[in-house]
């Protein structure tokens, strides 16, 4: 009896800062988080909630903004995911070749990853704004037009991802064994048909994992969105995590604030989940 | 042979194009960093007429780069330390307690990583704000933040680690008379070094160049973090686009010095953490 | 204060934050600087006679002109008071371009950050020229009047026209500093900016010019054309639940401020700030102060009336409406309907 309560003991002590911090920080904001996406909840001290019952989800729901917010977020998350990978494989095919320079290439290319979103937005700002124009010679940019403004969100996202996608790419072609693309030299494959027919198809495991990292990294973009373009033009590039800020400190509507940040926790949590679920399955093939 | 070496000039020369890509928005900020406000204004695009390093000093003054560089290193070495430490407890005493709690609690801290931080935000500043915990516009008040985000992630790599650890270690020790302190102390702490350092870099990068989470907790101008400290340039009557690209520039370079120190195991760090 | 500490001194910046911490502030009213403050520059924190918040200072804003441009092209400012003589002036700076070597007329923006010169200042215009602002914010609350159909907004439209007519190609890329910038380096004449701008204007061009133009709506007298738009950014506000000693301190403080030839000294020199109070007889700091005490002395003043706007309404609203005019996505009628819509949505929460 006293030695079970001594191993309770332990157990509960080596878990209690854990446990404390992740309850007090993640568990009790998200559950008192639902409660209030239910209530009048705005935030001033001291002052009363209300229940409203689903008011707020109606509201958030007829709100055109958010239906915009969802679009563009799609759109930017297809730009991105699309781009970084791209240019994560190329990469990744060009400092696996037997060349001198390949190790550096690889440190460049994966150090904008380590610079901190909002820094390497406002990089990318000045870059935008008075150094391409001035390369094309031309008087508009695109950070002042919708089409071209997300495109140009991606690119920055591609600049600071690309070289961690990279890196997950270089692992998954250097687990390669080394004999095959040896036989299929030998049996005079080219190089495309290398790249086709046995990187490809023995990449497509780290291939699924970039995507969803980069799908995952996509929905949730904050930092890059408030230094690089702030919603503008015309809220075009207002996406849902910003959404959220403006509807709850620059409206002071807390409450459809949190519903919009629910359904940004269903979103973001359905693709993680799709994510495992193809992950253990492969697994389970393997 | 010629043909393959014609080959690898090629590669080498479409590396280099790529390199000097790669690395030119870094030659940009720092060239127009040297320039002054009206050579920046009429001329963003050639080398500075005159190397104005009195750029330096002034964003280093108005942004409080000392000062918030000392915030940002003592909130992410403390963060840090209570991570690692405080994550690996757990995980270990989650993997060597076989019950159904143990097994539930666990689960819970993988399921929370589903949940985004902007979920949480707006009721969390509000319990931590007047009136609650009270603990806004507090350096301890962000570290317990951080403990409490970071620790799914951290839990879920040791966990992952510790279960491939064998036992025989741990209950030589039992024998010899060591208390679970001293084992973990002595045994467990060493033997996680690989995981641990992982888990340091990830948190790490994470904790240095976080925004969201110090805008809307250290609004006090005196624990501003060098995030929050950049965006000083970037406000609404900004208009100092040379002192913007210097206080860019020194905003960036602890992090250009600490990868060039520490880059595999920052590389090798990010792969395993992404690839779990 | 969203915060956490509770600091004994705070500032609000307007009304809408005025109500929305009510329950903090404490009762000033009988402070001394209260008398002595301007007319209307204690209104925004007043409620039913209580006053609430001390003035920081006076800012106002207005279209700042090229004085040494004006007078080589030959246009008397002074004569600059209706929408039609603003706009022979526009056209004439325009065909002198070349002489004067300007590349546009005016520097405006609608956008990044210098999206509030549009959608604070310039929407604050049609507000303030109400024959009464608060009464007419008062009607779109309770839902009795729109801005669309109404006179002055329609007005309102014929400037935004002009501005654009005579501003940039593409105002959708005009940061705050290119807009500022253009002006201080003479690649524009007219600059629709604040007092505030004066530092950035001196370090760049330190023998500039310049002074304030009204921004007239249309040509009838009776509409306050000749006036620009002053008022107070924030105040100063105590913490009512701070204890009594506490309190009594920061009144003291206040006072100092305001009273005191060391705080009023602080305001005008170190802050270049235009002081609210009438007992400060300190030359003003700069050109653009200058332009807005000559402005007051007249009486030529029109109110801050934005501040009384719900939340969101400018940064969100107006910008994007604004915006969405400026690229031909909507026209007039389709500009003040969307003004009137965001209001509604607003101010209904």
């Amino acid at each position: 009896m006293k030695k079970s309560m001594k191993r309770k003991l332990i157990f509960w002590g080596f878990l209690g800062p854990s446990l404390i911090a992740f309850t007090i920080v993640v568990l009790v904001p998200f559950v008192v988080g639902i409660y209030y996406s239910f209530t009048d909840w705005n935030a001033v001290p001291g002052s009363t909630i209300h229940f409203v019952g689903l008011v707020n989800y109606k509201n958030v729901f007829n709100d055109p903004q958010l239906i915009r917010a969802f679009r563009n977020t799609f759109i930017y998350s297809f730009y991105a995911v699309f781009l970084i990978n791209t240019i994560g494989f190329l990469l990744a095919l060009l400092v696996t070749q037997k060349m001198r320079s390949a190790n550096l290439l690889r440190t460049v290319f994966f150090m904008p990853n380590l610079i901190g979103g909002l820094i390497l937005g406002y990089v990318w700002k000045f870059l935008f704004l008075k150094i391409v124009p001035n390369i094309f010679q031309t008087d508009g940019n695109m950070l002042s037009k919708p089409s071209t403004a997300l495109i140009a969100m991606a690119i920055v996202a591609t600049w600071q991802m690309g070289g961690y996608i990279m890196v997950i790419y270089v692992a998954a072609i250097q687990g390669i064994p080394s004999e095959l693309l040896e036989a299929s030299k030998i049996d005079g494959a080219n190089s495309w048909q290398n790249i086709k027919s046995i990187i490809f198809p023995l990449v497509a495991p780290a291939f699924t994992v970039s995507m969803f990292l980069t799908l995952r990294s996509a929905f949730m973009i904050y930092d890059v969105n408030v230094s690089l373009t702030n919603g503008d033009p015309i809220r075009s590039t207002e996406l849902i995590a910003m959404g959220i800020l403006s509807k709850a400190y620059k409206e002071l509507n807390f409450a459809q604030g949190q519903v919009q940040a629910i359904l940004f926790f269903v979103v973001v949590a359905s693709v993680s989940m799709i994510q495992v679920y193809y992950s253990k399955k492969r697994e389970v093939e393997m | 042979m010629k043909n393959y070496n014609k080959k690898r000039l090629i590669l080498e020369g479409i590396g280099l194009i790529l390199g000097i890509l790669y690395l030119s928005p870094f030659y940009i900020i720092v060239s127009n960093s040297l320039k002054s406000k009206r050579n920046i204004l009429v001329d963003t695009m050639g080398l500075p007429t005159t190397l104005q390093f009195e750029n330096y000093t002034t964003a280093i003054e108005k942004m409080e780069f000392y000062k918030s560089f000392i915030n940002s290193a003592w909130i992410t070495f403390l963060s840090l330390i209570a991570l690692v430490l405080f994550s690996s407890m757990a995980a270990w005493i989650l993997v060597r307690t076989k019950s159904k709690i143990s097994t539930l609690i666990f689960m819970m801290f993988v399921a929370s990583m589903l949940i985004p931080f902007q979920a949480v935000m707006l009721p969390l500043v509000d319990f931590f704000g007047a009136n609650k915990l009270n603990l806004l516009n507090n350096r301890f008040g962000i570290v317990l933040m951080y403990i409490g985000f970071g620790s799914s992630m951290s839990i879920f790599l040791f966990h992952g680690f510790i279960k491939s650890i064998p036992l025989d270690l741990e209950n030589a020790a039992y024998m010899d008379g060591c208390n679970v302190f001293q084992i973990f102390y002595h045994i467990i702490l060493p033997l996680i070094k690989p995981i641990s350092v992982t888990v340091a870099i990830l948190n790490g990068i994470w904790i240095w160049n976080d925004f969201l989470l110090p805008s809307l907790v250290l609004q006090e101008k005196a624990l501003r973090t060098i995030p929050l400290a950049a965006q000083y340039f970037f406000g609404a009557y900004s208009k100092d686009w040379h002192l913007a690209m210097a206080g860019l520039t020194l905003a960036i370079i602890p992090v250009i010095i600490f990868y060039l120190l520490a880059q595999k195991h920052i590389i090798k760090g990010v792969t395993n953490g992404a690839m779990k | 204060m969203n915060s956490g500490n509770e600091p004994d001194i705070f500032n609000i910046g307007g009304p809408v934050e005025r109500d929305q911490w009510i329950d903090f502030l404490e009762p000033l009213t009988n402070q001394p600087w209260v008398e002595k403050s301007f007319k209307g520059t204690l209104d925004m924190l007043t409620i039913d006679g209580e006053v609430y918040g001390q003035p920081y200072n006076i800012e106002g804003y207005g279209l700042i002109y090229n004085v040494d441009m004006f007078q080589k092209a030959g246009i008397n400012p002074e004569n600059i008071k209706t929408l039609s003589s603003l706009e022979a002036a526009f056209a004439k700076l325009e065909d002198m371009k070349d002489t004067l070597g300007i590349e546009d007329v005016l520097s405006f923006s609608i956008v990044d950050t210098a999206w509030w010169t549009a959608a604070i200042h310039a929407i604050n215009i049609p507000f303030a020229k109400q024959e009464n602002p608060l009464e007419f914010i008062e009607n779109l609350n309770n839902m009795t009047a729109t801005m669309s159909g109404n006179d002055r907004f329609m007005a309102f439209t014929n400037l935004m026209d002009l501005y654009f007519k005579y501003s940039y190609s593409d105002l959708m890329t005009v940061s705050y500093d290119d807009q500022v910038g253009d002006f201080a380096l003479g690649k524009t004449a007219v600059l629709h900016q604040g007092n505030w701008t004066i530092g950035m204007l001196d370090e760049i061009d330190p023998d500039l010019k310049v002074a304030f133009l009204p921004h007239p709506l249309n040509d009838d007298s009776s509409w306050t054309n000749g006036s620009i738009p002053i008022g107070v950014p924030n105040y100063w506000c105590v913490n009512k639940k701070a204890s009594e000693d506490k309190k009594d301190a920061a009144k003291l403080f206040l006072d100092y401020m305001a009273s005191s030839e060391r705080g009023a000294k602080f305001l005008v020199e170190e802050c270049s700030f235009i002081p609210a109070f009438s007992n400060i007889k300190l030359e003003p700091s700069d050109q653009l102060a200058a332009s807005i005490l000559e402005y007051s002395a007249k009486g030529d003043t029109v109110p801050w009336v934005w501040m009384y706007t719900p939340s969101g309404f400018c940064d969100i609203v107006v910008k994007e409406a604004i915006q969405n005019y400026y690229l031909g996505n909507s026209d007039k009628k389709a500009f003040l309907e969307a003004l009137d819509k965001g209001w509604t949505e607003l101010s209904s929460k």
